[in-house]
């Protein structure tokens, strides 16, 4: 089964330069930052000290209340974790080139590097930082590949936040050797958190034709693409044609069931699937492989529906 | 409006603002003296109701012995509590007829009774606000006690407790010889001038025959504060009654002139006139020296404090009574207002305590309601109070700022549904056993032992509150209890809207409830001015209670140590502990 990804807060986000200390700015872009409900990212060990400091030199009243500045210090202290006896490997050169400090103290980039190196041998780091820290120049380089550092720069809450940490998922999931079919249906709300799975959606998936390493990666695609294009594509397009070159555009075959399939009412009510009370029809399919292996699917309003993932339905 | 105590058990100095409208949040750690500051104003009022002495143990509060509520190291031996008075209008001496609206404080001085049960006022002063001119100051200290006595058994009919000394007057230099403000606990009853018999037959006669002989022509008019007017019913109904009184008696010197008086009495007070023009000078004469003589068998002038008496016309009812009217006048004004702003006070205090009584299916209390505690203390009466008012209608803010006229089961469900505790309640009969409270929980009717216990706190304070009278003066003590932070928040924008005519006072020391008054400070949801926070400190001696400032930002000019539950101490100790952790150098790792 895939590791879960570690989430790593950039200190940039809570620790300021003395200048920045003294702008409310700063404190309201933390708060944004701060208000997480469970999505929690860890604040580095080479961090906490930046933290101590930063008690120890607390801004003016004015600026933030005591009361709020040790209810946001609350939150923070206690999210920590012991840094690993093995360093992680990490394209340090390219962070520095790339990494520079807004709002946030000076230290904060050695900080980083020290936090990140912390992390040691976990597949996935998913680091919460900000965009206007980065120089965005895609690079060619195996060292910051092989990091397997992804920035997510949405503050939590937020769907796109949401949507990149399902990336994440998903490249933790393909990362692992050892992951199989099961471990996308365990794993299914991380990866694909805006797809709704019907109660029998997995039930069929020993049907699929062809070699497991070979349906893993296509599910993923699939899955992945209906998760992050399809309430857009149904949105932005009314006519089947177009949503269907839309998809094919994204590598994702599909189409709804043909005109024969729909005269055969038995046929259609294999088509209906129950999601806890309520039953969707799904008859648009993804075709994982031109001849076999489909997913049913529907898009509402209300989100994507996977009715079920199957060699194939009678039509 | 101020409510100032000073010296009241370990409390030094403390000022609140009772003005509608006001809301007090007390804050500070245990033991600092917060419920000091709200027994200052429910002993205040407990004693208010009792019409007697200042009421130490009652059903608002017990506060044991007097000698324990001074403060040890109070350098004056005796507790002080100011008050500002309701406004009120005094002649304007540049103007005929015409009314300046005055604004007055007065403060007492109180000192334990010599029996230790009660406190008695040592001192009395009332002054002008920001006024320089001198104060009207009624003390204890040098007055004789034989005068005492007396004053108080001439003021026996309004039950008094204590008499001081009127030392001077408002704005005046003059004295008032042997002149008492006689007084029931805190409240002024009455003022009594005592004299020696020849005095008050000396100024009788005089005044009576001046009276008699220009026999005013007007028609009576109430006279002014400062008495420059006399009224002539009063006058005239006071000597035939005094007439009346000396031919009950077996004086033979007036056995001959009770023709005279019987025809005075006969023919009625409007045809007085002619029928005394009828009489011979030495008729005349003789009437008035019986009518002086009886006069001096009660040798002294009372005047009795009945409100405020610049609105409802003169109280005096005799010569001479009119006389010290008018020589007191401001002053009288003065005592009559601090009478009217105590009753005032009384009548607004509205008290719920910090406990609740247990959760039942059903109460039997009903008919047992104490003044100033809508609820009961413990918020027993909360069924009762929702039975019987329920279709009785209550003005108040609904949680989405609208003002609404409506029930007060309508008034206390729309609260409930948005404290999130439940859908709405509603007051069952159970007959001879008592009223039972029904409350809807998403869809499911239970009674109140079948829920939790946040709905039997919250309960009696939203009853409390929602049925308190117009611009009652409410009390409550840590409203917070058992209650989740979310509701506690919640519980602030119900205190802060629901009832804005009111003035609250909190005891509380709920960091959701005053993070939650500090953003409607920010939201502009409530002004500034509407809103103190008080803290109240302990130090060496004593402790005194400050405001802190709220900014528009919702922020507080300062963050005094032990306020509030700040999570500094725990927040520094974490972070210590953890950087140690992660280092490698705690032992707990």
């Amino acid at each position: 089964m895939p590791v879960e990804p570690v989430q790593l807060l950039d200190p940039e986000i809570f620790i300021p330069s003395t200048e920045s200390a003294a702008k409310r700015e700063f404190w309201v872009r933390l708060l944004s930052w701060i208000d997480d409900g469970d999505e929690l990212a860890l604040v580095g060990p080479n961090s906490l000290e930046g933290l101590h400091e930063l008690a120890d030199q607390r801004p003016d009243e004015s600026v933030i209340s005591q009361n709020d500045f040790w209810t946001i210090l609350q939150k923070l202290v206690p999210r920590t974790f012991y840094p690993a006896q093995d360093q992680r490997s990490i394209c340090e050169r390219h962070v520095r080139t790339d990494y520079s400090s807004a709002l946030g103290h000076g230290e904060n980039l050695e900080r980083l590097i020290k936090d990140i190196q912390a992390t040691g041998d976990q597949p996935q780091v998913a680091l919460r930082t900000l965009e206007d820290c980065w120089n965005w120049q895609s690079r060619d380089c195996q060292d910051c590949v092989r990091s397997r550092l992804h920035k997510l720069t949405a503050p939590p809450g937020h769907s796109t936040a949401l949507n990149a940490m399902a990336k994440v998922w998903r490249s933790a999931c393909m990362d692992d050797q050892d992951a199989g079919l099961k471990a996308i249906q365990a794993f299914s709300q991380e990866m694909f958190p805006n797809l709704h799975f019907s109660d029998s959606a997995w039930k069929h998936l020993n049907r699929l034709s062809g070699s497991p390493s070979d349906n893993f990666s296509s599910l993923t695609h699939h899955l992945g693409v209906l998760n992050d294009h399809a309430p857009r594509v149904w949105a932005e397009n009314v006519t089947t044609r177009r949503r269907q070159a839309e998809m094919q555009g994204l590598g994702v075959p599909a189409s709804p069931d043909s005109p024969q399939t729909h005269k055969n009412s038995k046929a259609m009510q294999r088509r209906d699937f129950q999601f806890g009370q309520v039953m969707v029809r799904c008859e648009w399919h993804t075709k994982l492989r031109p001849d076999t292996n489909r997913i049913y699917f529907a898009v509402l309003d209300s989100g994507v529906y996977i009715g079920t993932i199957v060699d194939h339905l009678p039509t | 409006m101020l409510w100032q105590v000073k010296d009241f058990k370990g409390l030094t100095e403390a000022d609140l603002d009772i003005a509608p409208g006001k809301i007090s949040i007390l804050t500070g750690v245990n033991s600092s003296g917060k419920s000091s500051v709200i027994q200052s104003l429910l002993l205040s009022a407990q004693s208010l109701h009792s019409e007697g002495p200042v009421a130490l143990n009652g059903p608002l509060v017990r506060l044991g012995n007097a000698v324990d509520l001074v403060r040890e190291s109070s350098a004056t031996g005796s507790i002080s509590l100011a008050l500002d008075l309701l406004p009120g209008f005094d002649a304007d001496p540049d103007a005929d007829d015409s009314l300046l609206e005055v604004h007055l404080q007065a403060q007492y001085m109180l000192k334990p009774s010599s029996d230790n049960t009660n406190l008695q006022p040592q001192r009395l002063e009332i002054s002008r606000s920001g006024g320089d001119e001198n104060p009207l100051v009624a003390s204890h200290a040098n007055s004789r006690a034989s005068d005492v006595r007396e004053a108080m058994e001439v003021a026996s009919r309004v039950k008094p407790s204590h008499a001081l000394h009127l030392k001077s007057l408002l704005g005046s230099q003059s004295r008032q010889l042997r002149t008492y403000v006689v007084m029931q606990g805190l409240r002024p009853v009455a003022v009594v001038q005592l004299m020696k018999p020849e005095q008050i037959a000396f100024r009788y006669r005089e005044a009576v025959q001046a009276f008699l002989q220009e026999l005013p022509r007007e028609r009576s008019k109430p006279s002014s504060p400062t008495g420059a007017r006399t009224g002539r019913w009063p006058v005239l109904r006071e000597f035939v009654q005094l007439l009346a009184e000396a031919t009950a008696t077996k004086d033979q010197r007036v056995q001959s002139l009770v023709d005279h008086v019987q025809k005075l009495r006969g023919r009625g007070i409007l045809s007085f006139e002619p029928t005394w023009r009828g009489f011979s000078e030495s008729q005349r004469s003789e009437l008035i020296d019986v009518a002086v003589e009886m006069r001096a068998r009660s040798p002294y002038v009372v005047l009795p404090i009945r409100g405020p008496h610049w609105r409802y016309g003169s109280t005096a009812m005799g010569l001479l009574e009119n006389t010290l009217e008018g020589s007191l006048g401001s002053s009288l004004t003065a005592i009559s207002m601090l009478s009217e702003t105590l009753r005032d006070v009384a009548d607004r205090v509205q008290y719920l305590g910090p406990l609740r009584d247990e959760p039942r299916v059903v109460w039997n209390h009903w008919n047992e309601l104490a003044r100033s505690l809508p609820v009961g203390t413990r918020g027993e009466y909360s069924a009762a109070v929702l039975s019987r008012s329920s279709d009785s209608n209550t003005t108040y803010t609904a949680p989405d700022g609208q003002i609404i006229r409506s029930s007060l089961a309508n008034a206390v469900n729309d609260w409930l549904a948005y404290l999130d505790i439940g859908d709405a309640v509603s007051a069952r009969s159970h007959g001879k056993l008592g009223v039972g409270l029904d409350l809807a929980v998403s869809g499911r009717v239970r009674d109140l032992t079948s829920v939790g216990v946040g709905v039997s706190q919250t309960l009696p304070l939203l009853v409390g509150v929602l049925a308190a009278p117009q611009g009652a003066l409410f009390i409550v003590e840590q409203p917070e209890l058992h209650l989740h932070p979310g509701v506690q928040a919640r519980l602030a924008d119900f205190l802060m809207t629901a009832r804005p005519d009111m003035a609250i006072i909190i005891e509380t020391h709920s960091d959701s409830f005053v993070t939650r008054v500090r953003r409607r400070v920010a939201e502009n949801a409530i002004a500034l001015d509407q809103v103190d926070i008080i803290f109240v400190e302990p130090d060496l001696t004593g402790s005194r209670a400050r405001k802190l400032t709220l900014t528009e930002f919702g922020n507080l000019s300062e963050w005094p140590q032990g306020f509030l539950s700040s999570a500094e101490e725990d927040v520094r100790a974490i972070l210590q502990a953890n950087i140690r952790r992660t280092s490698g150098t705690s032992n707990a790792s």
